[in-house]
């Protein structure tokens, strides 16, 4: 099995980047069983602006 | 999180204010509570879970938690208060979590409550700034997940279910939670539905036509496929929860005596089916790739016939360059003619001139190659004939596998009818046999949705492929469909990293839990959590290796849960004092009620020197019998607080007509 670096070094580096945002925004609510729809949603929208902001053109 | 004061207002036993100070000294990090049986231990223990969640482990949940002492003093229809007040520090800040019911005195010893509990929470940060929560449920979930709890907070006497091969979610959701991965779980949930989804639906906006419809099927399947997956997500649960009922159920036949030897055999067959079913899906899975492999070899026995012969007469008829004919004028002498009729004697002129051309041809690699292929073409003869046989070898050992595991299934249905047949273990057995026909109805279930899943997983392969072609005819449809395909390689990448961490935490974990128990255990057995993250006891037998231990007492099951607990508390530690990219780790405390009970001196003395050793703070609650001796000479290294739970019991004659606790510093056992 790959170690955690070695899946991260084989994804593209726009993945890359990506990945290292969702994962901060997805701190904010490490310690939700589950997350309350609002927070969902806001987190929802966050990535898909990360995403967008990664594929402009 | 560190625990520095508990404040009990007539919460069970506890009549007015009782507050107790937790040590929270780094080297002496154990306090202790002494108490009788009765004496308010649970309750205690369950005060935490009451101020932080609102609920308890007690039969009758809420209902009973106020004094009766304080009921009986109020003057009727006046109010009664009853809180609980944690103070802890957490990440820096202090915090002050209270929960506060009140009651309306009724007539006797009847209280109404007067609506829910409200809970409040307080807390200074690290800049010395004083808050007051608006949201404190959530808050102090966030702090320590309820799921979690009975992780630091548990009864001893309880917790040795977590030993059960049933509890593997349990310790799955309790590693992936401690360690912080359960935020991965989520990412890759949002990823792969909502975001995926909203890129969908953009790029289906910005085309026409047949990518519209294409999308449609996308947007179907992709529907279909989640709904599926939740499908068999609770099939699984259920099906978990069923066999977490039937290990129980087991434990308890295992102790009627009459039944004992057939219950243990039972287990020992259930086992070797167990196994059978791992081999059988291996070979099967083994021949699979065989077939798919080297099938070919089946289908070309003509082929490999006509290709040979046809390289057979090259040869003869020395059409070959180099060294064919080379070997063709050797055939020639051998034969004693030439082609052209003259006789080659041995030695004549014709003889020599023939030999002589073998020196002047020069090899020009096509021998070589033909010779290759002319060994390929043998080689493939004798491959084709291996390949019926290691199919047949093959079959005979899945042939075989299935005759045992037939055999098996007969002597368990056997011992099951003869356990049915005693009178003690008739009613559990019943229990059982209906567990296990649901268990292994959403076994099947889940094996026949995981089947439609594959099949709607191959069409949205189909789909996104046609997608592929069509797309980029728009602008807007082409570049959201590049946003999808970002978002579905951070989603398969975030799950693969789920994965590996997983696997990395679990190793890692597994070594800290078996060095753990390797020094409590007297036995020669290690434990290891395996791929299934069970949490699994082994032993070596000479001549057979590595066996599970199936049997384990109740003190060896609550070992083995101990060392898990403190083991992860640990592990949660050294992660929080070095944190990685992706596991941020935690301080938890362990707060154990009666952990000694069902221990011998021996291991009463190993718990009591290594689970505080693990943790950052240890609070204890002991009975006297529990305390004295071993326990005592260990915790006594590391203690930094004690107190003792003074029970008064109702006493008609006197004043004291209720029951109440007290709680003193210090032991005066």
């Amino acid at each position: 099995m790959k170690t955690p670096s070695e899946v991260i070094k084989a994804a593209s580096p726009e993945a890359q980047s990506v990945i290292n945002k969702v994962l901060k925004i997805q701190q904010e609510g490490k310690h939700y069983r589950d997350l309350p729809s609002d927070l969902e949603r806001d987190f929802c929208e966050r990535i898909i602006k990360v995403i967008k902001d990664e594929v402009k053109v | 999180m560190k625990l520095k004061t508990l404040t009990i207002r007539n919460f069970r036993q506890f009549y007015g204010e009782v507050s107790i100070s937790f040590s929270t000294d780094e080297k002496a990090s154990v306090t202790v509570i002494h108490g009788e049986n009765g004496s308010g231990k649970t309750s205690l223990l369950n005060a935490f879970k009451w101020v932080l969640y609102g609920t308890t482990d007690f039969d009758t949940n809420n209902e009973n938690l106020l004094s009766e002492k304080a009921i009986a003093e109020a003057a009727p229809n006046s109010t009664i208060i009853m809180s609980v007040s944690l103070e802890f520090d957490d990440d820096g800040a202090t915090y002050t979590a209270q929960r506060e019911q009140k009651f309306s005195k009724g007539t006797g010893l009847h209280a109404e409550s007067l609506g829910q509990s409200v809970p409040t929470l307080t807390y200074t940060d690290s800049a010395g700034l004083s808050h007051r929560s608006s949201n404190p449920g959530s808050q102090l979930n966030q702090i320590l997940p309820e799921d979690m709890h009975s992780y630091f907070f548990f009864n001893g006497e309880r917790i040795e279910k977590l030993a059960y091969n049933s509890a593997s979610t349990q310790v799955r959701d309790a590693i992936k939670g401690l360690m912080g991965l359960n935020i991965l779980d989520r990412a890759e949930r949002q990823l792969k539905n909502s975001v995926v989804r909203h890129f969908n639906k953009e790029a289906k906006e910005g085309s026409t036509g047949n990518l519209a419809a294409l999308f449609d099927q996308q947007s179907s399947l992709t529907d279909r496929i989640e709904e599926k997956e939740e499908e068999i997500k609770a099939w699984k649960k259920n099906q978990i929860e069923i066999e977490l009922e039937i290990e129980e159920i087991d434990k308890r036949l295992d102790s009627i005596k009459a039944i004992a030897e057939k219950q243990k055999l039972r287990r020992e067959l259930e086992a070797q089916l167990d196994q059978i079913k791992k081999d059988k899906s291996e070979e099967s899975s083994s021949l699979g790739k065989y077939i798919s492999e080297r099938g070919f070899l089946a289908f070309i026995d003509a082929q490999l016939i006509e290709v040979k012969d046809y390289l057979d007469q090259m040869r003869i008829r020395g059409e070959m360059p180099s060294k064919v004919k080379s070997t063709f004028i050797d055939d020639l002498i051998e034969l004693g003619q030439c082609i052209c009729g003259q006789p080659l004697e041995p030695g004549s002129d014709c003889v020599k001139t023939l030999e002589s051309y073998k020196t002047t041809i020069q090899d020009n690699g096509a021998e070589e190659q033909f010779m290759a292929l002319f060994g390929v073409m043998s080689h493939l003869q004798s491959e084709r004939k291996g390949l019926f046989s290691n199919i047949h070898e093959s079959m005979n050992r899945l042939k075989d596998l299935a005759d045992r595991r037939k055999d098996l299934l007969g002597r368990i249905d056997e011992l099951g009818e003869e356990i049915l047949g005693v009178n003690d273990s008739s009613e559990l057995e019943s229990r059982r046999v209906e567990l296990k026909a649901k268990s292994k109805e959403f076994n099947e279930n889940c094996a026949v949705g995981r089947h439609q899943k594959t099949g709607w997983e191959d069409q949205l392969n189909e789909v996104e492929k046609e997608i592929g072609k069509e797309q980029a005819k728009t602008n807007q449809a082409d570049l959201s469909q590049r946003r999808k395909q970002l978002a579905k390689e951070v989603a398969d990448t975030i799950s693969e990293l789920h994965e590996a961490l997983a696997h990395q935490v679990r190793t890692e974990l597994s070594a800290k839990v078996d060095g753990t128990f390797q020094k409590i255990m007297r036995k020669d057995y290690w434990a290891e959590i395996d791929e299934d993250f069970t949490l699994k006891i082994y032993k070596n037998i000479e001549g057979h290796g590595k066996q599970a231990v199936l049997e384990k007492s109740t003190g060896e099951n609550q070992v083995t849960s101990l060392c898990f607990i403190s083991s992860i508390v640990n592990s949660a530690k050294e992660k929080a004092k070095n944190p990685g990219a992706f596991q941020k780790g935690g301080i938890y405390p362990i707060v154990m009620d009666s952990p000694f009970g069902a221990l011998d001196p021996e291991y009463r003395e190993k718990v009591a020197s290594f689970i505080p050793a693990l943790a950052d703070q240890v609070i204890v609650m002991v009975s006297k019998s529990q305390w004295r001796g071993e326990v005592e000479n260990e915790l006594s290294k590391r203690l930094g607080k004690q107190y003792t739970l003074k029970y008064h019991k109702p006493d008609q004659e006197s004043e004291e007509r209720f029951e109440y606790t007290n709680l003193e510093e210090g032991f005066y056992g």
